[in-house]
């Protein structure tokens, strides 16, 4: 990681969150003006299906914000909209689509509001109106009216339980207990749960058995808080005393602790959390004071050491360091962490020389090359200042390193000076958790010491602090020592050593090693101080509000000069820009919240049972056939462990055999992962997932694999008995990006004015009129291409008429990879350069491949495990690269980048502007991420479909107000002139294709070919007996769904999960036929809703059959899709499901297959979703529907039992 | 006259443990004027405390019906908790602290020349009742301000100093630097009372009423 100085944006934002607090009062009356005048139209953040009756059930329950009123301009883009809808009837005769598809209705979207133009064609929600009157479809007229004019009664009547339906949802949002909602799940809270705090979790069962390794971290709800200034009724007879009354978040026992002399001025509230360092009496007290015990608040808020030790001097800039990303680069801090590196790996040479270091310091530059020419550093000034600390940097070895050798060290006025000698360094820029303390650090150097006083001599171990600025007195000093103690905290917890209480400081510049020896009474400042920190962490989380400035010695702010630059920073923004960012910044800090409880249980080893109210995490063991290997081609060296998971005993001996579950799937390649041991050891190392499958993790380390204060002799043996947890590391810097991005957005420049117009304003976006040039190379370009269809073509001109942004809408199969590889290529004719972007690696990486295939030039920035194998060639590698003219070099000369949207604060990219942004899956990407790229453009292309899944969000009050709501989603409802639609689709054949048609995207998709059009799934072989059965697998079927309420197939819940055995019998059954008759078997693939069931019906299918819930089918297709729909109970109440509402998801299930698709579910359960229920009917109408009875099911048992019977 | 001469033993203990409803019986041992206030030693007949008289009672002192030896009944009084660090115990991460130390040493007032003018500097040392030593620095404004205050052999409680680490280290790691926001206040001595010099009572007491 590139060093980031701390000025500028992080200085910025603390000028704007002040002007947040200026502006208040004023938006407050604005606010009351508007709602006086009840002139302007108020605009809701949710966007759902129905906006018009919808709007009125929010308003009762959300405050609406007032964003902009209605515009004269806005109804004048409405008629512009109407026009180019009808310039798109005309086009559409032109296509040489099938004869069917011709009859397309044309009926708009019902629903809609008055003020609204009701003839928008790419406005949600998907159409209702599939089915066409022979009038209308003679007269060629579109109909304007609203719902209740669609003349069929039960339209409406749909129409209003789709309504009612999502009014439910919005009541009361019942979620299955499946992985991927966890988070969400705890969020909503659990009846059950006694925890009143957001952040505290509870947890009812008791461990059986108490850790001998390490101590279990008890985190405790204060319930009440007293405070006693008479001493007469105390057992400690202090005063005055802060007395905390605490539940045991595991044991559910009840404490209460004593908080006198300095702690007594905590500030500690009822439903906090915190952590006991010390021992409870018999009578569950422990009391607290200037001599003994700490208390932590909110310790699952890990604050780095350094930041409790900077946040003396200032504690809002430490707040606000904590939230935001820091994107300025420094020389002299990047020289810091050369230095570091070159004195760190001195430490593990057994000998290092002269030579030795100098070469170092050659390396160390390379490996770095990229952050310099973000710096703009000399290559040569900066090798000579790493080659002039060599002798000093070898005197310091030649003293410490020698036991023989000794050297004096100064550990303060009462423990006086000792001898000290490195015995052995055992790790350098060693990461600590230490959530009992909540703190955590990365230690330049852990070593264990031989010290001598007095004539004894004893080992300890010890962190070593490096310190290469030139403040080595003084307030920094005072911050360095902070930094020493804090870090024997960490190591305290990460050694399970109570012992550490001495550290090292080692000042480059001075050449000179301090002692620092942990005092009592710093320990009690420093504490409290990291407390008083996360407090105010906590609450700009919750409220946005900071720590005040801090005023200027005699001085104000005329003479102190700050006024004049407050102003400068902040007199653009508006009260709307204001409101803007309040909002968004509370919405990322509602997300962050949720990724901070998911963080939390990593900090929760607790022993898998099946009473667990959360789904077991997975337990590994060290794979020892191959022991580890080590990988030199990144940046640094990485080193590579394989886990096997672990088989767990069953607990019933009735469970059928060994119950095998596949690995995690919230993993994936690429995924940041913290390891930790069951026995209670957290965070032992982080690192990345390198591969997985069923049954096994390869992860990569940035340093050997090791147990913490084990002995190093027996340390392999150690690893191997260790039972170890794999978490997910939910990256919070990705929150703080987001948040920078906010920032950034309403900086004084031109380009970031620019884009808030855009954005915030939502000012309507230009295109060239008049037509292109005809000498355009890029116009060209495009004419000469034969394959493109004429909404490619269209959306490519779209494209090169934009000059602020142009809405690629790709409707699932229509060529937008294919599209965008040519716009890429029409731009590069133009001499434009462009950036790619996207949410995920894998998405860029699908792109950047196909503009390989087409022979174009392009720089890949990501991290090496992440980037795709075809693709990392395209990566900057030190081989090629060798020097900082060769990086500029290289960014001058190249005209495409890919990076992810968080990616793009890469040093690569610090000094590089792009003339256009491509961002794919724009339709996935919530808002704050989008800005980023944005940023670096001057104009930008959306590409994406908003009727497939939304952006993942976890938090359902963040989604609800607005996160949910892609940039791309809130731009297209602004400004429908600059969508241009890719409806030609080359995937699904015509029957597949007419269910999203009718009841999603209204009828605009068309084939793109007759042979796609008349796709067949190809099989060989006998067919079964029964005759339904063999309908099941028809290929003249292009749909069926097989009804199950006959037979019937109840769903079966299990601990908050949900599954049905025998859906998934019938599902492998066709899946297995299917293979049989000679469809591959990456042809085939099932889609379910639910975790559980994806997890059951992989038993019973081939393992390289995909088998996955709906939001990891979001991109893919199979020529066969069979969906196990789960849901099926007795009496016919709405199913409750917030996954079958959701009409996105529904949307993704049925644009997957390209010839066949076999739906299987109980039609009645389904029926009471609105939306499934129009699609059962519309598969009825066709005599897609198939009704199984018992009989069938049976006769699949026998087939299956005989087939078994046969192997 | 025999009923006054009883005091309530006890009551300063009491007192210093914010019990209330109390109307002690108490000696003055001194009163000596401080920031427009008069500062009053307590004595219980065990023990000694400190108070300050609100500002209604400063007419008694002036007409010498309040002095050393007098006798009052106090009839309200405030509590106001201050407590105290040991020298032993600063630390430049701690916030909030007041020593109570006497001066042992103290430097004359330096006048210091340099590019920004001239300058005002003083130091002193400071040992409390545990044995702590530290020095303490003054700058300009506050040397302006406290030169005149610091007298050797007077005990003081001082707050809202900067801990340092030291340059010289001595006797402390740390050293004090007061500026003007510094907070340096005479502290009461019991002089007059030999026998408890060594008093434990750490807390000042205000609105000090008599009975008569």
């Amino acid at each position: 990681m590139a060093p980031r100085k701390r000025t500028g944006a992080a200085g910025w934002g603390a000028c704007f969150e002040e002007a947040c607090g200026l502006a208040a009062v004023a938006a407050g009356q604005l606010i009351k003006q508007s709602q006086d005048d009840g002139g302007g139209e108020v605009v809701t953040w949710k966007i759902s299906p129905v906006n018009d009756r919808l709007r009125m059930v929010t308003s009762r329950q959300m405050t609406g914000m007032a964003l902009h009123p209605c515009s004269n301009n806005e109804k004048h883009s409405s008629v512009e909209s109407t026009k180019k809808w009808h310039s798109s009837l005309l086009g559409m005769s032109r296509c040489t689509a099938s004869a069917r598809n011709l009859d397309m209705c044309g009926t708009g979207p019902g629903g809609c509001d008055g003020v609204e133009d009701t003839q928008s064609p790419f406005r949600t929600p998907p159409s209702l109106s599939y089915r066409c009157s022979e009038q209308q479809l003679n007269g060629g007229v579109v109909s304007d009216g609203g719902p209740e004019q669609l003349g069929a009664g039960e339209h409406k009547k749909a129409l209003l339980d789709l309504l009612d339906q999502v009014e439910d949802a919005i009541m009361e949002e019942e979620l299955p207990a499946d992985g991927e909602n966890k988070g969400e799940q705890l969020i909503n809270g659990d009846p059950k749960n006694i925890s009143c705090s957001p952040i505290a979790d509870s947890d009812q069962n008791v461990p059986s058995q108490k850790s001998l390794d390490a101590p279990p971290f008890d985190s405790f709800l204060v319930l009440e808080v007293s405070e006693k200034h008479k001493g007469d009724n105390l057992p400690c007879d202090r005063y005055p005393v802060k007395v905390l009354r605490l539940l045991n978040e595991h044991g559910g026992k009840e404490h209460a602790v004593h908080l006198c002399d300095e702690w007594f001025h905590s500030l500690i509230s009822p439903g906090d959390t915190v952590s006991v360092i010390g021992e409870f009496t018999d009578h569950g007290i422990c009391i607290i004071d200037h001599d003994k015990n700490l208390v932590i608040v909110h310790p699952e808020l890990l604050i780095s050491g350094t930041r409790v030790a900077s946040s003396f001097h200032c504690p809002r800039r430490s707040v606000l360091d904590d939230r935001l990303k820091s994107n300025e680069y420094s020389t002299s801090a990047l020289i810091g962490t050369l230095l570091h590196q070159v004195f760190q790996a001195g430490l593990l040479e057994d000998v290092p020389s002269t030579q030795f270091l100098e070469q170092q310091a050659k390396e160390v530059l390379l490996k770095n090359i990229e952050s310099l020419y973000a710096c703009g550093a000399s290559e040569s000034n900066t090798l000579k200042t790493l080659i002039e600390a060599v002798p000093k940097i070898l005197n310091w070895y030649k003293c410490f390193m020698k036991v023989s050798k000794c050297n004096n060290v100064n550990f303060g006025q009462i423990e006086g000076q000792k001898t000290v000698g490195v015995v052995e360094v055992m790790d350098i820029e060693e990461m600590a958790w230490a959530p009992r303390y909540g703190l955590k650090g990365i230690i330049d150097a852990s070593i264990r010491s031989r010290v001598s006083c007095n004539g004894s001599s004893y080992d300890r171990v010890m962190p070593l602090e490096f310190k290469t600025g030139k403040g080595t007195s003084g307030q920094t000093a005072v911050e360095h020592t902070a930094q020493v103690i804090l870090y024997t905290l960490l190591m305290t917890e990460r050694y399970l050593n109570k012992d550490i209480d001495l550290g090292l400081l080692y000042y480059l510049h001075t050449d000179q090693t301090l002692g620092i020896k942990v005092k009592r009474s710093d320990l009690i400042g420093l504490i409290m101080r990291r407390n008083e920190l996360a407090t105010e962490i906590l609450k700009a989380s919750i409220s946005q509000s900071f720590p005040p400035m801090i005023q200027a010695h005699g001085g104000n702010a005329a003479t102190s000069g700050l006024g004049d630059l407050f102003d400068n920073l902040v007199n653009h923004l508006t009260v709307a820009h204001h409101t803007f960012l309040k909002h968004w910044d509370r919405l990322i800090d509602l997300e962050a919240r949720v990724s901070q409880v998911k963080k939390k249980e990593i900090f929760q080893p607790h022993h898998s049972n099946t009473g667990s109210r959360h789904s077991s995490p997975s337990y590994f063991v060290l794979d020892v056939t191959n022991g580890h290997s080590i990988d030199s081609s990144g940046k640094s060296k990485r080193y590579i462990y394989t886990f096997l998971r672990q088989k767990l005993q069953p607990e019933t001996a009735d469970q059928p055999g060994e119950h095998v579950e596949s690995v995690d799937f919230s993993l994936k390649c690429g995924d940041s992962v913290v390891l930790s041991t069951k026995s209670g050891r957290i965070a032992v190392a982080n690192g990345y997932i390198r591969d997985l499958s069923r049954a096994h993790i390869t992860v990569s380390l940035p340093r050997r694999l090791r147990l913490p204060g084990s002995n190093s002799l027996l340390e392999q043996g150690d690893l191997q008995c260790e039972v170890w947890r794999i978490d997910k590391d939910e990256s919070v810097s990705s929150f703080a990006t987001m948040r920078l991005n906010l920032v950034q957005l309403f900086a004084e420049n031109p380009q970031n004015s620019h884009l808030r117009k855009l954005i915030v304003d939502l000012e309507a976006p230009r295109f060239d009129s008049g037509g292109l040039l005809s000498q355009d190379p890029a116009l060209s370009y495009i004419q000469s291409l034969p394959n493109l269809n004429n909404d490619q073509q269209r959306s490519l001109h779209k494209i090169l008429a934009a000059k602020d942004y142009a809405l690629i809408l790709g409707m699932p199969g229509t060529g937008k990879t294919y599209t965008m590889v040519h716009a890429v290529k029409s731009l590069l004719m133009r001499g434009e350069s462009i950036l790619l972007t996207s949410y995920t690696n894998s998405a860029i990486d699908n792109l950047l491949m196909k503009l390989k295939a087409e022979g174009v030039d392009f720089l890949r920035i990501g991290r090496h495990e992440a980037v795709h194998p075809d693709v990392k060639g395209h990566c900057l590698s030190t081989t090629d690269i060798q020097s900082v003219d060769a990086v500029k070099a290289r960014m001058e000369q190249v005209q495409v980048v890919g990076v992810t949207c968080l990616g793009i604060y890469h040093p690569l990219l610090a000094h590089k502007k792009f003339d256009t942004c491509i961002m794919d899956e724009a339709g996935q990407i919530t808002l704050p991420v989008s800005l980023g790229p944005l940023m670096l453009a001057t104009k930008f292309v959306l590409v994406g479909d908003h009727y497939q899944l939304p952006p993942l969000v976890q938090s359902s009050e963040a989604r609800e107000n607005g996160m949910g709501v892609s940039l791309f989603w809130r731009l297209s409802e602004a400004h429908p002139q600059a969508i241009s639609a890719l409806r030609c689709q080359y995937r699904m054949s015509s029957g597949i294709m007419e269910l999203s048609n009718s009841l999603i995207y209204g009828n605009r998709l068309s084939c793109g070919s007759l042979e796609i059009a008349n796709a067949k799934l190809k099989l060989s072989g006998r067919g079964p007996v029964r005759l339904k059965l063999k309908e099941i697998l028809n290929p003249d079927r292009a749909v069926v769904f097989a009804n199950t309420d006959e037979v019937p197939a109840f769903e079966a819940k299990e601990h908050r999960t949900v599954n049905n055995p025998t859906e998934a019998l019938i599902v492998s059954w066709i899946t297995n036929e299917l293979l049989k008759r000679g469809v591959a078997q990456d042809g085939v693939g099932i889609i379910t809703p639910y975790n559980a069931q994806a997890n059951l019906i992989q038993q019973h299918v081939d393992a390289s059959v995909e088998v996955h819930t709906i939001d990891k089918y979001q991109g893919r297709d199979k020529e066969c899709i069979i969906v196990s729909f789960v849901r099926s109970n007795g009496n016919t109440r709405a199913s409750g499901s917030s996954l079958l509402g959701d009409w996105h998801r529904i949307n993704v299930v049925l644009t997957r297959a390209k010839k066949k698709l076999i739906m299987v579910g109980s039609a009645a359960t389904l029926s009471t979703i609105p939306l499934l229920r129009l699609m059962i009917e519309k598969v009825a109408e066709r005599g897609g529907q198939l009704d199984l009875t018992n009989k069938d099911v049976q006769s699949i048992r026998e087939l299956t039992s005989s087939r078994l019977n046969v192997q | 006259m025999a009923a006054a001469a009883e005091l309530s033993r006890g009551a300063v203990a009491a007192m210093s443990r914010m019990e209330q409803g109390l109307r002690p019986v108490l000696q003055v041992t001194d009163v000596r004027p401080a920031a427009g206030r008069y500062l009053v030693a307590l004595f219980d007949g065990t023990k000694s405390g400190q108070g300050v008289l609100v500002a209604s009672m400063a007419h008694l002192v002036r007409a010498c019906a309040i002095r050393a030896g007098t006798i009052i009944r106090v009839l309200d009084y405030l509590c106001i908790d201050t407590s105290l660090t040991p020298i032993a115990a600063l630390s430049p991460y701690k916030c909030k602290w007041t020593i109570k130390a006497r001066v042992t040493a103290k430097s004359g007032l330096q006048h210091l020349s340099n590019d920004r003018g001239e300058a005002k500097f003083f130091d002193f040392d400071l040992l409390d009742e545990q044995g702590g030593e530290m020095l303490a620095k003054c700058f300009s404004s506050a040397a302006e301000k406290f030169y005149g205050l610091i007298e050797v052999d007077k005990v003081y409680l001082i707050s809202r100093g900067l801990v340092k680490p030291a340059q010289e280290p001595f006797n402390s790691d740390y050293e004090l630097a007061l500026d003007a926001s510094a907070s340096v206040e005479l502290a009461i001595m019991q002089g007059s009372s030999p026998v408890h010099a060594a008093s434990g009572a750490n807390q000042r007491l205000s609105r000090a009423m008599s009975a008569h």
